[in-house]
């Protein structure tokens, strides 16, 4: 049998034969994984977060237009289920645990930071996860995703250029917040 | 080229790269605008760093859980096909036969329309079965032949916003009926993380003069006076009169029978 | 499933009657398929080992029950005398006793487990990675460098597991009644922790990040009476846990539960 195409296989889940959706788990669950782990913060979040997407697209799945491109139709979900983790968050409060994955270990200043340690990249997690969650999501699908412009742009639902001005933003932003938690200049 | 066109074109380098030309005329403009320049060099450093974040692998508990579900979900199929068969008598056995072989094989053509259509209707009858992921896996762990498996039914069960009826009285079965203690003690637990309805009542205190597991019966009989319970003091009664019961148990079950007193 | 064969372990091995120790070897059905062991023990101990061999080796030390050597010329039928009674279903073995009886079993590393004893002797497992659920009343339970998941209740004795690994997507949970609950776990695993004594406490050298609130209390130990104007008080700080505590260790993971009444429970880290 030839390897069926994300699509193909998608396409049959939708009309019935969910036994396709494991290999589409196979195929994707890291990314998923991945992704939620950079926007959250937290592995264990990313993965309750992965096999709910998997779980919407079992319950959703004859949304899914025969024809249709899977890849941005999993962020979509994917999207949607961010969206209402941060709805939840912002009633439960943040948890401890998060706090202390991002502790920045001492930042000494008056460093080329162009010279990233691992202090720096502590700092840039927490930079991030000051990010309005738009803007990690744009970031998280164009730096640790790798999808293209015109994907992303599906994704959120825009087009193709707007993508370009809003990763630009995201990035000026994270620059900001990364020299304002690390006490420095950046030159 | 204009800084905000210049703005387009960093950010299309990070992702795609450019071709010569497209990068000539971005460096020409950096060559001429300070302002720019330093963005860029910040910006392209910054790009880089973000290579360095570390992501951990997913842990065996995505893949089980995914795998939970997809059981949970052909449970959930196999049941509704069941009741429509009781349903719809009139229906020909050969057309739902067809229909499953179609299931199994999904590769003739023919008979796909078939499968489709026989496959709407159960998703119609399973709108309520899957209300949640939780919900659904829940129910099939705790039917399962392996007892770390019926524990995690039971933890999923807690972590539901909401546990309905269904979840609360297969979490009674299995306080009664489970052949593991470890599994009763964490049902028990579940069950009595929320003020108890009648129905759950009743099923702890029936549970108070079956159980035989030491640890149970004293969690059982602190549930009993914690809640005030009078309606277990007949069930408590009933436990003392067991001849052979641990004598840590006896102690407090007096001291319970006491405090009703 | 029918059982495929069903015999007597004893009635098997005449050869070996004068010690009492009896071997003999099962093989599973499909070596490649998940492997499956259960004993079941009134009266005796049961040890669990690993080989690199594909089938179970078992060792049995049946208490004697006298047989007699068949006349010339005639066998002996089988018809469930008492001894160790073994039953193959599939990929399942089953070993069971009612008389006194210590077995020691090899299999493969990656067997299930479900051993059960009441009285007179432990459960000892060494190296197993299959599922481990097990049941002692009046023994101890000693898992040690397991990797599997486990689910375990010593009612009168001490349960001790040490695990090699902890990421197998089960549950955990072990509960004694008596004695302690002694836990050990490699330095990295990640574990969502439930923790309850009744009347004993909990030790741990792991940074477990509580999510109920503990009580603190600073209790005073006084010094033995010998040296009592020598030495200034010692303090020890006491975590006393309201009933059923969460913690996570190591930012959170594979869920365990630990449950004593009258025991203490020990998270140790793996050193």
């Amino acid at each position: 049998m030839t390897e069926r195409t994300d699509d193909e296989l998608m396409a049959e889940v939708s009309g019935g034969l969910v036994d396709g959706l494991t290999q589409l788990f196979e195929r994707h669950h890291r990314a998923l994984h991945r992704f939620f782990s950079h926007l959250t913060g937290s592995a264990s979040t990313a993965e309750d977060l992965t096999q709910e997407v998997f779980f919407r697209m079992l319950k959703f799945r004859e949304t899914f237009q025969s024809g249709g491109k899977f890849t941005p139709w999993m962020y979509q979900i994917a999207r949607n289920v961010h969206f209402d983790h941060c709805r939840k968050r912002t009633i439960e409060m943040p948890v401890a645990e998060e706090r202390k994955l991002w502790e920045p270990a001492d930042p000494s200043p008056q460093q080329d930071w162009t010279m990233m340690r691992a202090a720096d990249v502590a700092t840039l997690r927490r930079a991030f996860l000051r990010l309005p969650a738009a803007q990690r999501e744009v970031l998280v699908l164009a730096r640790y995703q790798e999808l293209p412009y015109d994907e992303i742009a599906r994704v959120m639902g825009c087009e193709p250029g707007t993508v370009k001005s809003r990763v630009f933003r995201a990035m000026k932003e994270l620059s900001g917040l990364f020299v304002r938690l690390s006490g420095r200049r950046a030159s | 080229m204009n800084c905000d066109a210049a703005k387009e074109r960093m950010s299309e380098r990070w992702l795609h790269g450019l071709d010569e030309s497209r990068r000539i005329e971005l460096e020409t403009h950096l060559a001429a605008c300070p302002s720019c320049r330093e963005e860029s060099t910040a910006l392209n450093a910054l790009w880089q760093a973000m290579e360095d974040v570390p992501t951990e692998e997913p842990g065996r508990q995505l893949r089980a859980g995914f795998e939970w579900m997809m059981q949970a979900y052909r449970m959930g199929v196999a049941e509704s096909s069941v009741r429509k068969r009781i349903a719809a008598p009139r229906q020909p056995l050969w057309q739902l036969a067809v229909a499953s072989l179609t299931l199994v094989f999904g590769l003739v053509a023919g008979h796909l329309y078939t499968a489709r259509t026989q496959d709407q209707a159960t998703i119609a009858q399973l709108g309520v079965e899957m209300k949640t992921m939780k919900h659904l896996v829940t129910l099939s762990l705790l039917r399962q032949e392996s007892a770390g498996d019926r524990l995690r039914g039971v933890s999923f069960s807690e972590s539901m916003s909401a546990t309905d009826d269904e979840v609360l009285s297969a979490l009674v079965r299995a306080l009664s009926n489970d052949p593991n203690v470890n599994v009763r003690l964490a049902a028990f637990d579940a069950l009595t993380r929320n003020p108890a309805s009648p129905s759950v009542r009743k099923g702890i205190r029936d549970a108070i003069t079956y159980q035989e597991s030491p640890l149970l019966q004293i969690a059982l009989i602190d549930w009993a006076v914690n809640n005030k319970d009078r309606g277990a003091m007949d069930p408590l009664r009933q436990l003392e009169r067991q001849p052979e019961l641990h004598p840590a148990v006896r102690v407090r079950l007096r001291e319970a029978i006491r405090s009703f007193q | 499933m029918k059982p495929i064969s069903a015999f007597l372990i004893a009635a098997s091995l005449l050869t070996a009657a004068e010690s009492n120790a009896q071997k003999q070897t099962l093989s599973f059905s499909d070596p490649a398929a998940a492997k499956r062991l259960e004993v079941s023990l009134v009266n005796g101990s049961i040890t669990v080992k690993t080989h690199a061999a594909k089938e179970a080796i078992i060792e049995g030390n049946v208490a004697a029950t006298q047989r007699k050597q068949p006349p010339p010329g005639m066998k002996r039928l089988d018809t469930g005398l008492p001894g160790l009674g073994s039953e193959q279903t599939g990929n399942t073995i089953k070993l069971h006793a009612i008389h006194k009886a210590n077995v020691t079993i090899w299999v493969p590393a990656e067997t299930a487990l479900k051993l059960n004893t009441i009285n007179g002797g432990d459960i000892i497992v060494e190296g197993i990675a299959g599922e481990i659920d097990t049941n002692n009343i009046n023994g101890n339970i000693t898992l040690t460098d397991v990797s599997g998941p486990v689910v375990a209740h010593a009612l009168n004795g001490k349960l001790t597991v040490s695990l090699s690994k902890l990421d197998s997507g089960k549950a955990m949970s072990l509960s004694t009644f008596n004695k302690d609950v002694d836990l050990t776990l490699p330095a990295d695993a990640k574990a969502s922790v439930k923790l309850k004594s009744q009347n004993g406490e909990i030790f741990t050298d792991f940074d477990v990040t509580l999510k109920g609130a503990p009580v603190v209390e600073e209790s005073k130990k006084e010094p033995p009476a010998s040296n009592k104007n020598s030495s200034p008080r010692t303090r020890t700080r006491t975590v006393r846990f309201e009933k059923v505590s969460y913690g996570t260790i190591n930012g959170g993971g594979q869920e365990i539960q630990l449950t004593t009444y009258n025991g203490s429970i020990y998270i140790r880290k793996k050193k």
